[in-house]
């Protein structure tokens, strides 16, 4: 279990203090994956690296496990080297000068176990990893993806409590980063292992967290199961951010409760959508709508579907191979909606639009 | 319960405690025995400004300073130029016989001051030069082409004894680029020389700039070419003043130190520009984890002239400076090479010097002195470097300021300087080789930080801190990670040290006793008994044994260095 509470961190800079993690707080349960996902900039490397040791934070508490790694109340700081991590940084940190086998064996070396176990134990992992049979390859000759497993291997030698992952798959390329992904989940399943993931990348962090928490600007937006933080976003950014979405303002004129309510949209008629128990009557709201939860009609839509239809016509159509990417005009919004490839509308076709209601999300708005 | 954090207590602190002392004991004695009118430990001597206002208020005070910048700035470009031409060429292109150019290119930077002085005196001199001679012979003219004793000859000589040290630190800095910085400039279609001038050299600033103050303070603090060319050509500089006001009788010690005063003050304006230029060293780290592998440019045809004008060079600043010296060893008196003479060659100056007993002492203690100060300083200036540019510690850039003021103590005031402090502080020590190797490391410390430094800044934080993210503690992070990927910076700055050691001349001078003696002053000793064949002979020896070394150091140096 990683417990992270109230932590702060702030740089200087020549000029100012920049408040990198500003009050940050989550709990990882045990063998769970937990994803910190957000733009660069928002404070997730910085915090991941506090949780290793590598910052010391101004304020707050860190616990692994049952130790009190950091607080700033009683004073505690575990240098990294005692704290029971295992990390694979962004650029592999592969050191140059050694072989596979030195690379992973390191952590084992300096804690000066017995030669036969380190040679027993790095092979095990190197297996697990897929790396057998290549001990004395010498790092600078490795290819992409096998340095990433040898920094995987190399976090996982000395079976930690807890595994950080910083971006490990942004050096890869594209096929290899969707098998890493998986492998990574597969991985992180068996051994079950309690671990903290860092990316941009919110395919990434759908497809391989248990929890996934949203920062930005330093502090942390939402925290959610992977279906939660997708299908109900709780403000815009998170809507945006993880995912593409359609906007509509617009004020409650029915509140839902936490179920289905109708919201007056500004240029759009009403919307039946979900509203948020915090959201009452006239509260002024902004719907979220996901394009693969717009329906297309290219003639008028049978009756069962008569709320949430609006009238547009077709801007842009990209196939994708899987689906058509649509861009639609409707008054004066732009919608993206995703459609099966046999529907293939033309361009200046005039469409209906089906909104799903239970798909559709009313959010606070946000003065910008 | 933590023995390793105990490591780091330990050492970090020593670190610093040891650069104060061995830059703050003799700068302090510098300053105190420049305001005191007589010598310290004078019981009549007062404070008194009187130094001061005769070192500033000579009315040649502007040509000295002049004459000072010009000939520190000349001798810098110059080196600069021939020096990273080397590298570029031995490191980066496919020009043939580079591995042979990178052995040859180390050479002049073995032959001692005083022997690269003397070679050139007997080729340039206006009166005995060898060359200006036979142009004579054969033109019939009555003036040689060259005048050796002029500002610009000052330079000639003092570029070519440099220019190797420009070499090897630009060498260690090609070697550690990530190629594929480079490659990405050409894939963005930039040619060869516009990629070398747009992201090679910009990449690069850190280690130019250091490697250009270097070889201005190290010009400005030149001693042996200032003396043997400088004084008889009547062009003084702040050392060949300095020599003069010491080896006056009585010495004006007062005088020499506010000079020394003066040369101070000049580095630590280099120091300050060299912090602003490369205040954001970060953007440069260049070595990453991710794995590099050195890519050759290919020059074409190109690749014959690169390689002719590298050996064209070495003709010039090594063959001939060499040739002359293995000539004069072996002829019985001072000529023009000819065949009548050639056919009375002897070696009876090598007989000479290997049987004479203070000369096998020389060797020995300069064989001591040179590995003993460069493994020291090399690991102390490690740590130092780690200090300054890792860590976030305040105070690290004085740190860093601290252990680069040696670089402003010409040679002689050094000796000076630690002359007062052995006397005052520590007698025992006076005379032994135990103050030589303290004089060594405290002279050479700031090279080696720089080599450190340039290499240190080249290291991805990642992998120090992937290295304590695996449990280990910063002493074994810095011993098992940091030392070895430091490796080619560290042996660099190895070489460099115990061949400067080897040929020091001018603190030495000052602080030797007959058992203390070293090989440098030995053949000063012979060139001033007017002994041109022994000093010859003395001078092959000298290169010979130390073109071996370095051999045997660059070979180790390859193997346990990253090159591939």
């Amino acid at each position: 279990m990683i417990r992270v509470e109230g932590l702060r961190k702030a740089f200087e800079t020549e000029k100012s203090r920049l408040a990198a993690v500003d009050g940050v707080s989550f709990e990882i349960p045990d063998g769970r994956i937990f994803t910190l996902l957000g733009p660069s900039g928002c404070g997730k490397t910085t915090t991941m690296r506090c949780i290793a040791g590598l910052e010391k934070p101004e304020a707050g508490e860190i616990v692994i496990g049952d130790q009190a790694v950091f607080s700033s109340t009683r004073r505690v700081f575990v240098p990294p080297n005692k704290r029971a991590i295992g990390m694979v940084f962004q650029s592999y940190a592969i050191w140059p000068h050694m072989t596979v086998f030195d690379n992973v064996a390191f952590p084992l070396v300096v804690e000066k176990r017995p030669r036969a176990e380190i040679r027993e134990r790095v092979a095990d992992v190197l297996k697990i990893v897929g790396l057998s049979g290549l001990e004395e390859r010498s790092a600078p000759r490795l290819s992409g993806g096998q340095q990433q497993r040898v920094a995987l291997a190399r976090a996982l030698v000395k079976r930690p409590r807890v595994l950080l992952l910083d971006e490990p798959l942004s050096n890869l390329d594209a096929k290899l980063r969707e098998e890493m992904r998986f492998e990574i989940r597969q991985l992180q399943r068996q051994l079950r292992i309690t671990t903290l993931y860092v990316t941009h990348d919110q395919g990434e962090a759908l497809a391989l967290s248990d929890l996934i928490a949203v920062m930005r600007a330093g502090t942390i937006l939402a925290v959610g199961k992977p279906q939660e933080i997708y299908n109900r976003p709780t403000n815009r950014f998170v809507a945006e951010f993880v995912g593409l979405a359609n906007f509509l303002d617009g004020r409650v004129v029915e509140p839902g409760g936490g179920v289905l309510g109708v919201v007056e949209t500004v240029g759009h008629g009403p919307i039946r959508c979900t509203i948020p128990a915090t959201l009452p009557a006239g509260a002024t709201v902004t719907v979220s709508v996901r394009p693969e939860h717009i329906r297309l009609f290219r003639e008028a839509p049978p009756p069962e579907a008569k709320d949430n239809i609006l009238v547009g016509s077709v801007k842009v159509v990209s196939f994708m191979g899987e689906f058509n990417d649509c861009q639609l005009t409707v008054g004066e919004t732009t919608f993206r909606v995703r459609t099966d490839p046999f529907l293939r509308p033309r361009r200046g076709e005039q469409v209906y639009l089906h909104l799903d209601a239970e798909s559709c999300v009313a959010l606070p708005r946000e003065d910008r | 319960m933590n023995r390793h954090l105990d490591a780091r207590v330990l050492i970090l602190p020593g670190a610093v405690l040891l650069v104060a002392y061995l830059t703050i004991v003799p700068l302090g004695m510098l300053v105190y025995g420049s305001l005191r009118s007589g010598a310290v430990g004078d019981p009549g001597a007062t404070y008194t400004l009187a130094n001061y206002a005769r070192a500033y208020l000579d009315p040649t005070l502007y040509r000295l300073f002049l004459n000072s910048i010009v000939y520190a700035a000349g001798t810098c470009l110059l080196a600069f130029v021939i020096g990273a031409y080397l590298a570029w060429v031995t490191e980066r292109t496919n020009t043939p016989l580079r591995g042979l150019i990178a052995v040859i290119a180390l050479v002049p930077f073995i032959v001692p001051g005083i022997l690269n002085t003397i070679s050139w005196l007997l080729l340039l001199s206006p009166r005995i030069g060898l060359i200006n001679l036979v142009v004579k012979n054969a033109l019939g003219v009555t003036a040689g082409p060259f005048d050796v004793y002029t500002l610009a000859g000052m330079i000639w000589v003092e570029a070519t004894h440099l220019y190797p040290l420009v070499f090897l630190l630009m060498s260690a800095a090609f070697r550690s680029m990530d190629m594929s910085l480079e490659e990405a400039s050409i894939m963005a279609g930039s040619r060869t020389f516009t990629t070398l001038r747009r992201v090679t050299l910009p990449l690069m600033r850190p280690a130019i700039i250091s490697t250009m103050l270097i070889m201005f303070v190290r010009a400005i603090e030149a001693f042996e070419v200032p003396a043997l060319i400088g004084i008889p050509a009547g062009i003084p500089v702040f050392t060949s003043r300095i020599f003069l006001a010491i080896h006056q009788f009585p010495s004006d010690f007062g005088l020499a130190g506010s000079y020394a005063i003066t040369l101070l003050l000049l580095s630590t304006v280099g120091v300050l520009i060299y912090h602003r230029l490369t205040g954001h060293a970060k953007r440069f780290a260049t070595i990453t984890g991710k794995g590099y592998r050195p890519r050759l440019v290919d020059l074409g045809r190109w690749r014959y002239a690169t390689c002719g004008g590298a050996l064209l060079i070495f003709a010039v600043t090594v063959a001939l400076p060499v040739l002359v010296l293995c000539w004069v060893s072996v002829t019985p008196y001072y000529g023009v090479p000819s065949w009548e003479l050639l056919q009375r060659a002897t070696l009876e100056a090598y007989r000479y010097v290997l049987n004479y007993p203070t000369a096998l002492v020389a060797f020995k203690n300069s064989l001591y002195l040179a590995a003993g100060s460069a493994t020291a300083v090399m690991l102390l200036t490690s740590v130092v470097a780690w200090i300054t540019v890792k860590s976030k510690f305040p105070g690290r850039a004085l740190l860093d300021n601290l252990a680069f003021i040696p670089i402003a103590f010409p040679g002689i005031v050094l000796g000076v300087s630690l002359i007062w402090v052995s006397l005052t502080l520590v007698p025992v020590i006076y005379g032994t080789f135990w103050l030589l190797l303290i004089a060594y490391i405290t002279r050479f410390m700031p090279y080696g930080i720089r080599a450190a430094s340039a290499s240190m800044v080249q290291i991805h934080d990642d992998l120090e801190e992937a290295a304590l993210a695996c449990g280990s503690s910063w002493r074994q992070a810095f011993q098992r990670i940091i030392l070895p990927l430091l490796m080619p910076g560290f042996v660099a700055g190895w070489i460099y040290v115990s061949t400067v050691s080897l040929r020091e001349l001018s603190t030495s001078i000052l602080l030797y006793s007959p058992d203390s003696i070293v090989l440098a002053i030995l053949a000063f000793d012979m060139w001033e008994g007017g002994q041109y064949n022994y000093v010859a002979a003395l001078g092959v020896i000298m290169v010979s044994v130390l073109v071996l070394m370095a051999t045997v150091a660059r070979r180790l140096g390859a193997r346990i260095g990253l090159a591939q």
